[in-house]
């Protein structure tokens, strides 16, 4: 079995991880450093298939797998020529998680099932490599397979001791061993040449042990000696191949640290225990991640860092690939050393390990767009799909302008299925309706029909839509497709706090609507079966080609308009007996794009599109849809307190010549930004574009608005709309 | 032949005073999911009468797709998207299946999938 490292083929054995076999071709995995081989230090990372910072001593070797080394300094390319793959994600659960298969995690494990619990055991060392604990507890891990997200009713991390590094002159040459990875070394038939052991020695490697207090490496590259103090002051140089330092340990608690903060995890065992700082090194790479050496600590600390977390900050000691694994006891013993008093390790947070893009992004779904039960008549008829207000929804149909010809000289269909649509009922409706609504709703008899904004507490537009009164006590509201369901906890939510007696039940999902609008569309819908269509503002039940629709009159595109509301699993039929029934009077669909330009000349505001967060009744011209009379609603308060103060917010409406230019463009004074357009239409009909926009500084309240205004370089008038039908006759005739 | 055969689910919708609900009279064989305390949804059909409530909302609903599923396809299709935590408690649980709104109807006999119409060619396609 071969692999390929920077290029070269290299022979690999049977259960040889990557950095195992880099070794037994006599190479390092990195650019030197003391290894470990327990995926505790950064010392053998590198691009494994494409993919940076891979522990190559925790990943096995497969055949033909492409190693690269990161560069000496710095990291990987972002940029990979590995082709995007989709990773994936199991929700597993247990009732408890063992993080560590060592000699504390097994007794974990074993005291659980002993309880009758479900253990769930993760070691890395057997392919689950734990990245992170979060609230829940949820303990997200690696696998070969993809990712695991655990669900789990207790966690214990037992991930036991880490070895220290070493911290002197030379720390960086090649030939640098911890004890246990010469263990483990050893063991797979590694040849290590003559072999010096500097504390705790090897066991099972044969060696000769350096008495003394270690002082440097010393080495072309590869280390040839290692230099020790004795007892007496003196330094003894011992030739060698290899260098195994056993210099102690410390906890390997990054996970535990970051973990042990959400209920439901504990941390026990060597992890848990708080070890001997090691001696204050005197010179040599602290943070082998960050390449921080004991000068650079120093000028921390000369310049006024003297708590942990500011020196890891400002020298970036611990915060590189191993999360303070080799440099944080050392970090700790420097500030003690200089302050006096031990520190508490630095803040540990997932994850624990680098993870790509795709990992961390496994299994999260981005929240889905809704399709009407029309989806497939659209595209049928070559509609162009896009989406809006969480919905999928027709753009156009090929022909915008014929679209837009056919609402205003024939008939047209329109999608409405997305419009937010809430019953309620109940003993107490009105009382809640008054609230909720600015306008005055106990006037509005059964049968009949009002456009009402939606306030906040502040006064600001939230929504805006119809009531629609079927009986005393029962309504129809419909608000925005896009602010729909926030209107509908809006709904709940207060009428919930003022405790009134109403019942509400959202239909959005459950019903469609068909938008059935232009100067034919009344002859249509009595050619289909409805002998007398509603009136302006007007609504009844009836049969629409035999299927039961709640037909509402009223409009947004300024034309004679139904909106036949039925239920979903009849859509298509309704939808097709309205095309086959008016296609003699010139029906055609019409899209999104039309609908903008068919609403705008007749001013209509669409919520969120020419609404800001801050937007009031006054400024966007629709103080008659507020009733300041009445006892209260929400925002009346809000609106009382400002109404007479100096406002310079304005939505206006403008007419210029020329294309219509990009909504967000600047609307200029003079050389001054004012404001922006929010909606601009080139209109087929006035044969000029007309646009909405804001004017929010640069013009004096008692002076009166300008007359005029720059738009993408061109003069714009101020137009008070709306701009086609000003006395509304084409929408009630 | 999809993984998860989502289909139309008629049924009917009712919001009523909780008390009045738990004494409604449900078509027999109906599955009736109580999606809240004030609110059930009825799959199956058959009239359901709310009596000791005037102001009860009864209408009509098909406005949603439901799939029947073993236990074991569930298992092997379906939780691997639960991101929740799925206690093993049979009866009704709420929450999305791979991003998507759902309810989970769970008896001994398996599982039944259900979600608004208007998603489920997104959920069959991060199902498969």
């Amino acid at each position: 079995m071969r692999i390929v490292l920077d290029g070269a083929p290299l022979d690999v054995a049977d259960g040889d991880t990557v950095a195992l076999a880099a070794l037994r071709a006599g190479q390092h995995p990195g650019h030197g450093g003391t290894l470990c081989l327990a995926g505790d230090c950064p010392n053998c990372v590198a691009q494994v298939d494409g993919v940076g910072w891979v522990r190559t001593c925790q990943t096995p070797a497969r055949p033909g797998m492409v190693v690269r080394r990161h560069p000496e300094i710095g990291g990987p390319s972002l940029y990979s020529d590995r082709t995007a793959v989709s990773t994936t994600v199991r929700h597993i659960g247990a009732d408890v998680v063992v993080i560590g298969a060592g000699d504390s995690g097994r007794a974990a494990a074993d005291e659980a099932r002993a309880a009758g619990r479900e253990v769930l055991v993760l070691d890395a060392g057997r392919g689950d490599e734990v990245v992170g604990i979060y609230a829940g507890p949820t303990v997200i891990v690696r696998r070969e397979t993809g990712m695991a997200h655990v669900g789990a009713g207790a966690v214990v991390v037992a991930t036991g001791a880490a070895e220290l590094h070493p911290v002197c002159p030379g720390n960086r040459l090649h030939g640098l061993v911890t004890s246990r990875a010469a263990e483990a070394l050893s063991a797979a038939g590694v040849d290590l040449g003559r072999v010096v052991a500097v504390g705790t020695p090897p066991v099972g490697v044969a060696h000769t042990a350096a008495d003394g207090e270690l002082v440097r490496f010393e080495g072309d590259g590869t280390v040839s000696a290692v230099v020790v103090r004795g007892a007496d002051g003196t330094e003894r140089s011992y030739p060698c191949d290899t260098a195994v330092v056993g210099l102690g340990l410390a906890p390997r608690d990054v996970l535990g640290r970051s973990g042990a903060v959400h209920a439901g995890v504990r941390v026990v065992g060597p992890a848990a225990e708080r070890f001997t700082l090691p001696a204050v090194p005197v010179a040599g790479i602290v943070c082998p991640c960050s390449r921080v050496d004991m000068d650079d600590l120093d000028g921390v600390w000369a310049r006024g860092f003297h708590d942990l977390e500011l020196v890891k900050r400002a020298s970036l000691c611990g915060t590189g690939t191993c999360q303070g694994a080799v440099c944080g006891p050392y970090l700790q013993a420097f500030v003690a050393d200089r302050s006096g008093t031990a520190p508490a390790p630095f803040t540990a947070r997932p994850a624990a390990r680098q993870l790509t893009i795709g990992e961390a992004a496994a299994g999260v779904f981005q929240d889905p767009f809704k399709r009407t039960p029309l989806h497939d008549e659209h595209v049928a008829l070559g509609a162009r799909m896009d989406r809006w207000g969480g919905w999928w929804r027709p753009w156009h149909y090929g022909d915008h302008v014929a679209e837009y010809w056919a609402v205003r000289e024939a008939v047209s269909l329109g999608d409405v299925s997305t419009l937010g649509k809430m019953v309620v009922d109940g003993p107490d409706t009105v009382e809640a309706l008054e609230r909720l609504y600015p306008t005055t709703i106990a006037d509005i008899r059964p049968g009949r029909s009002r456009y009402v904004l939606l306030l906040n507490e502040r006064g600001h537009v939230i929504d805006d839509g119809m009531v629609v009164r079927e009986t005393h006590t029962r309504f129809v509201l419909t608000f925005t497709s896009g602010g729909a369901a926030n209107a509908e906890m809006w709904v709940r939510d207060w009428i919930e706090t003022w405790g009134l007696r109403v019942h509400v039940l959202d239909r959005t999902t459950s019903l469609a609507a068909i938008n059935v609008t232009g100067p034919f569309a009344g002859e249509l819908l009595q050619r289909l079966g409805v002998d007398e269509p509603p009136k302006f503002l007007q609504h009844r039940h009836a049969p629409v080609a035999g299927i039961d629709c709640h037909v509402m009159r009223l409009s947004f595109t300024g034309e004679a308009s139904f909106e036949l509301h039925h239920d979903v699993d009849v859509s298509a039929e309704l939808w097709r007996a309205l095309m086959d029934a008016g296609r003699d009077l010139g029906i055609r669909p019409h899209g999104l794009q039309a609908l903008f330009g068919l609403r705008l000349e007749k001013g209509h505001v669409i919520v969120g599109a020419d609404t800001d967060m801050d937007t009031t009744p006054r400024r966007i011209g629709m103080d008659w849809a507020v009733k300041m009379t009445k006892p209260d609603f929400l925002g009346k308060a809000a609106l009382a307190r400002t109404e007479g103060l100096p406002d310079r917010r304005r939505l206006i409406g403008l007419t210029m010549d020329g294309p219509a230019p990009t909504e967000g463009t600047p609307v200029l004074l003079g050389d001054e930004v004012a404001g922006h357009v929010s909606s601009t239409f080139a209109s087929p009909l006035l044969g000029h574009t007309v646009a909405l926009g804001w004017l929010k500084r640069g013009w004096d309240p008692d002076a009166g608005l300008p007359a005029i205004v720059t738009v993408d370089g061109r003069t714009a008038a101020l137009a008070e709309p709306p701009f086609y039908d000003r006395e509304g006759a084409r929408a009630r005739r | 032949m999809p993984a998860v055969d989502l289909r139309p689910a008629r049924g009917t919708r009712v919001v009523a005073e909780p008390a009045a609900l738990d004494r409604a009279s449900l078509p027999a064989g109906a599955v009736a999911l109580r999606l809240a305390p004030d609110e059930v949804l009825v799959l199956g059909d058959g009239p359901v009468s709310v009596v000791e409530d005037p102001f009860a909302i009864v209408v009509s609903d098909h406005g949603w797709s439901a799939a029947s599923l073993a236990w074991v396809d569930f298992d092997r299709l379906v939780r691997p998207h639960i991101e929740w935590h799925l206690y093993d408690a049979r009866g009704l649980a709420q929450g999305r299946v791979a991003g998507v709104p759902a309810k989970l109807w769970m008896t001994d006999d398996g599982v039944l999938l259900v979600t608004p119409t208007c998603h489920v060619d997104e959920l069959r396609e991060r199902l498969r």
